[in-house]
């Protein structure tokens, strides 16, 4: 419930103790409010930071400001920026300052629902910016940042554009019949279709691997009892939390941690509560675990140096040989007792010994998943990879049926095909939306963004 | 309310006169309809052919409501054929050769014995008004007449000029005067005029033309109708017969070199001609000027009737002058000392911006009066006999005030066409395509009586023996449904399937499992039957799935626009975008999202203030 022509403010940088926050307000009133905030009474110089003294009722601030008159800005309305020091105190001091002012609190996703509105970005841009305002680990903030530049919407409108060509081909086959002759063959249209559905599927491959870079990989630490799992969790995620979130959903039988290792978000699971023992509790979380490990991408096997290998390790062992998988051989400070020339990495957990080496080995792992090189575009939207992977069934669908029909599909059959492909292309690239899928995407930003 | 001349006025008695006249008539009106001559009701002043893409599957559909114009072909045409044949059958075309003489004695004979429905001989000169409404018309002789409803179809008539080389002369069509005043009455009311530009080829005498030596030479290839012919009316109860060939030639260098030396003297190259013409039926120098690298184009010669010498040189419609469009026949190969009988020319004529009109065709500037045909800015027969039907049936319900007629763009290319118009206004002269329809699968030719006859019966334009037809058409196809289910076949590999699997197969059509010996039931003509069930069998999936997207896209076409919505003032809207909304009017999401310049975000904020999720904006609907 909120109007679009009025001016908003909001804090635009993540919460917490950051060196530097900013604040944002847009609207008709960005400079008025600038003079309120500053004392200042010459006009604002357009994109150029300008050092003012922040007075609120509690304190003054040191700060930086900058205007941008519209549309020329991020929401294409006036804009003022003002960089304080990152302290909750002082900016929520100048967010409350500028209300004074006649500036409305922003509502989640408002700055960027004003910037879609003003045709400043398109959709996959306003989800990008979403992505990135969420962003936690450097791949999520690469992948979000070229979704933002446009990178996707790019590579779409190639695909939109070859099956473009071909609908309007095949439509002027049909609709202009006395030419007599077609304006397009079959065996072409069967290739073009071809071509295009090879495009998008190197697209929908990289969502398995953009997937993980915006949600985390799964890493499930697994093992029998006592090997010391949860002194090797303990000793990653102490080694190396850089963020550390609770998951929700988690059971006291399960711990997780969400944390970046060597640069890739990862949702570390330790299965600590599987212990021995038969009661309908340890039961229930032996049940879990193994769970846990099913739908792992990456399970991390953790076994006792200092023992001999038990039937159980070894069954352990060959259910995760063909999946991505660490081995970990702990209690590397001990006496080992077995050496059986697999890459188990020697670790201690509790001197602390080969956990980097650990850190990476899982890094390499996670960074191996999915499909697509590192280079390529992401597509890390979930609604992304849907609406492209129904697009490419359409497609494949096409292509199907000219190749199953000997080239004989009437050409509206193709046509409807490449019609119901490209109205799920076009929902990605927002050229044509449903207002339920746009009250998702604004009701997901943080303010600010 | 005193008692009126008529109910229904009509203005012009063209294709689009003719189904307007019909329909207001059929809904129990006393109808007026004006011609300038009682000699030429439902002329065909250009192509003597009636359907072709899209435009057969819109014949169908205007016999499926009742309509004139397929029964009229049906009766009157000499040489029938299904276009697209090697293609699928939402696109299959329906088309005919007419007998246009006949043609326009058939359609004069239907009104003339349809109750209710008095020619009246005469031009139109204004409309007599009172406030926003119109009352009825008056006439250059200065008779009046009173009419609840009007319904103006004047085709190239306003203020029509015609150009044959620098000969530029005032006609509505060859030899008969144009509609100057009703034209200047409609501009000095404020309509949004424009100026749009048709043409037709020149007539050549069939006796002076040696076929059977053209023939053999290899210059001219006869093309023959179908057999079975196919009729365009579901009434039609047997294959009507194919009384004549047609002949097809190419262009030569020749001839194109001809046009280029004389380019300067086309009105359409040397600045006469202001109006724009259609794309799609581009003239003859057109061709020769625009595709270079072409050195022959197509070329049908079409005898225009059985007892007439006249031969329509279809693909070279033309406004050089005369001598140099003689020149230019004279070099096609085969019809070198064919005698030339009248030039082509190119009409210049009015049209009213359709964005003035609501979906019923009414315009929204002067109550009761409603507008069809090339006035709205279409050309073709078949698209102004679409447009005349719902007018007149519009005008006959605004008589009887009740709810108007609306067709669905899912239901029939008439919606197509209607909401296409209303919505972007046009451009160049408007002809339905199948490309146009987003549903095309399911408007085909084959099923318009699916679509539409129920809709026409419970309106009350559809009588009862087309009624009886159709539902015994229903029976059939039901039965036959079963049949496909319940009989059993062998496949090539020896296993049992029933005849519906069978039909899925790519070699497998319902006349081959006739054939057979499965009884399926097949009585019309036109072989609808087969084709409907065939076709529902075989593309099942792809006409299931487009039901499925039907659905979805009916939900913005039943989020209402109210009619004094105010645009101005809502953020994020341009200006130019406002002044569009404006002037369509759109009375739905839907078809706002349809108007040309309508961004994505533009329709979600609109969709946002319809459903009233943005405070504050709720002070700019007045009265909503």
């Amino acid at each position: 419930m909120f109007s679009t022509d009025d001016t908003i403010v909001a804090v635009a940088t993540a919460a917490g103790h950051a060196g530097v926050g900013l604040v944002r307000v847009s609207g008709p009133a960005a400079a008025s409010v600038g003079f309120g905030l500053t004392a200042r009474t010459t006009a604002w110089p357009p994109r150029h930071a300008v050092r003012v003294s922040v007075a609120t009722v509690d304190l003054t601030a040191d700060a930086l400001a900058t205007f941008f008159p519209g549309p020329a800005s991020y929401t294409g309305e006036d804009v003022l920026e003002v960089s304080a020091h990152g302290s909750p105190v002082i900016l929520a001091a100048i967010v409350r300052r500028s209300i004074e002012l006649g500036a409305r609190p922003a509502r989640p996703g408002e700055f960027t629902l004003r910037a879609f509105i003003r045709g400043k970005l398109d959709l996959v841009q306003a989800e990008a910016v979403r992505d990135l305002v969420a962003a936690v680990s450097p791949a999520q903030v690469r992948a979000a940042a070229a979704q933002l530049e446009g990178s996707l919407s790019a590579a779409l409108v190639q695909q939109v554009d070859s099956l473009r060509r071909l609908e309007t081909l095949l439509e002027a086959s049909m609709d202009f019949p006395d030419e007599g002759y077609r304006f397009i063959e079959p065996p072409e249209v069967h290739a073009a279709l071809a071509a295009v559905a090879q495009g998008m599927a190197c697209l929908v491959a990289t969502g398995g691997r953009g997937q993980l870079v915006r949600d985390g990989a799964r890493v499930v630490i697994a093992g029998v009892p006592n090997v010391g799992k949860s002194s090797v969790f303990n000793a990653l995620v102490g080694a190396d939390r850089a963020i550390v979130t609770p998951i929700a959903g988690t059971t006291r039988d399960l711990v997780s941690e969400r944390l970046v290792i060597d640069g890739a978000l990862v949702v570390l699971t330790d299965t600590a509560g599987l212990r021995d023992g038969a009661d309908v509790v340890e039961a229930e979380g032996v049940r879990r675990a193994s769970a846990a490990v099913d739908t792992a991408n990456v399970v991390v096997v953790v076994l006792d140096g200092s023992r001999v290998m038990s039937d159980a390790e070894r069954a352990l062992l060959a259910s995760v040989a063909d999946r991505a998988h660490v081995v970990v051989r702990n209690k590397a400070d001990l006496a080992c007792a077995w050496i059986d020339g697999t890459d188990a990495l020697p670790v201690s957990a509790r001197s602390g010994q080969g956990v980097p080496a650990l850190a990476a080995a899982i890094a390499r792992a996670v960074s191996g998943l999915g499909g697509g090189d590192a280079e390529s575009v992401l597509v890390t939207n979930e609604r992304h990879r849907v609406l492209l992977a129904r697009a490419l069934d359409h497609v494949r669908h096409a292509a199907e049926g000219m190749a199953t029909s000997g080239h004989q599909l009437p050409e509206e059959f193709v046509v409807a095909d490449i019609r119901a492909a490209l109205l799920a292309l076009e929902e990605v690239t927002g050229r044509r939306t449903a207002d339920a899928l746009l009250d998702e995407i604004f009701a997901g930003f943080c303010i600010g963004k | 309310m005193p008692a009126a001349d008529f109910d229904v006025i009509v203005v012009g008695a063209g294709h689009a006169g003719c189904e307007a006249a019909w329909a207001a008539a059929a809904l129990g009106c006393s109808v007026g309809l004006c011609t300038l001559s009682t000699t030429t009701i439902g002329t065909m002043p250009c192509n003597p052919a009636v359907g072709g893409t899209a435009k057969g599957q819109l014949v169908r559909e205007i016999d499926a409501l009742g309509g004139l114009m397929g029964r009229a072909i049906d009766a009157t045409g000499i040489q029938f054929k299904v276009l697209n044949q090697s293609r699928g059958p939402a696109v299959w075309a329906p088309r005919a050769q007419a007998d246009k003489q006949r043609y326009a004695k058939w359609m004069a004979q239907a009104l003339a014995t349809t109750p209710g429905i008095t020619i009246v001989e005469g031009q139109v000169a204004r409309l007599a008004l009172q406030g926003g409404t119109v009352t009825g018309v008056s006439l250059v002789d200065g008779r009046a007449f009173s009419g609840r409803s009007v319904v103006v179809t004047t085709g190239t008539f306003l203020n029509g000029v015609i150009h044959v080389g620098d000969d530029r002369r005032p006609a509505g069509r060859v030899g008969e005067p144009p509609s100057v005043h009703l034209g200047e009455h409609l501009r000095a009311l404020d309509f949004t005029v424009g100026r749009l530009k048709t043409g037709t080829p020149p007539r050549l005498s069939r006796a002076s033309i040696d076929f059977v030596g053209a023939v053999s030479a290899g210059v001219f290839h006869v093309e023959h109708g179908d057999e079975p012919a196919v009729p365009l009316s579901f009434l039609t109860p047997e294959a009507p017969r194919n009384a004549v060939v047609c002949w097809k030639l190419h262009s030569t260098s020749g001839s194109h070199a001809a046009v280029r030396r004389h380019i300067a003297r086309s009105p359409l190259y040397n600045g006469q001609i202001q109006g724009i013409g259609p794309r799609y039926c581009p003239s003859f120098e057109d061709k020769v000027m625009r595709f270079p690298d072409r050195d022959r184009h197509l070329i049908h010669l079409e005898p225009e009737g059985l007892d007439v010498d006249e031969i329509y040189v279809n693909g070279m419609s033309m406004s050089l002058p005369e001598d140099v469009q003689r020149e230019i026949v004279a070099g096609l190969p085969g019809l070198e000392t064919a005698r030339f009988l009248r030039p082509g020319y190119a009409v210049e004529y009015d049209f009213v911006q359709p964005t003035e009109l609501r979906h019923s065709l009414e315009t929204r500037r002067i109550r009761g009066l409603f507008l069809a045909g090339q006035i709205n800015g279409t050309s073709g027969y078949e698209e102004a006999a679409g447009q005349g039907l719902l007018a007149g049936a519009n005008a006959a319900l605004a008589v009887k005030e009740q709810a108007p007629f609306v067709v669905g763009r899912h239901e029939g290319y008439l919606g197509v066409m209607v909401d296409d118009l209303v919505t972007r206004g046009c451009l160049e002269p408007y002809r339905l395509f199948t490309s146009r329809a987003e549903h095309r699968l399911h408007l085909r030719a084959d099923n318009a009586d699916l679509r539409l006859t129920e809709r026409g019966r419970v309106l009350g334009l559809v009588d009862d023996a087309r009624w009886d037809a159709f539902e015994a058409r229903r029976a059939r196809l039901e039965a036959n449904r079963r049949t496909l289910r319940s009989t059993s076949v062998t496949a090539p590999s020896g296993a049992k399937v029933t005849a519906e699997d069978a039909l899925k197969w790519q070699e497998v059509t319902a006349t081959r499992l006739v054939e057979a010996g499965i009884p399926l039931e097949h009585a019309s003509a036109g072989g609808f039957d087969l084709a409907t069930l065939q076709t529902e069998i075989k593309y099942g999936g792809y006409l299931r799935r487009q039901d499925a997207e039907m659905r979805r896209a009916l939900h913005a076409e039943f989020q209402r626009i109210p009619d004094d919505f105010v645009y101005r003032g809502l953020p994020g809207l341009s200006a130019e975008l406002v002044q569009r909304l404006e002037e369509v009017r759109p009375s739905s999401l839907g078809q706002a999202s349809r108007i040309p310049g309508m961004t994505p975000a533009a329709t979600v904020l609109l969709n946002a203030v319809l459903s009233r999720k943005i405070d504050g904006i709720d002070g700019v609907t007045s009265g909503a």
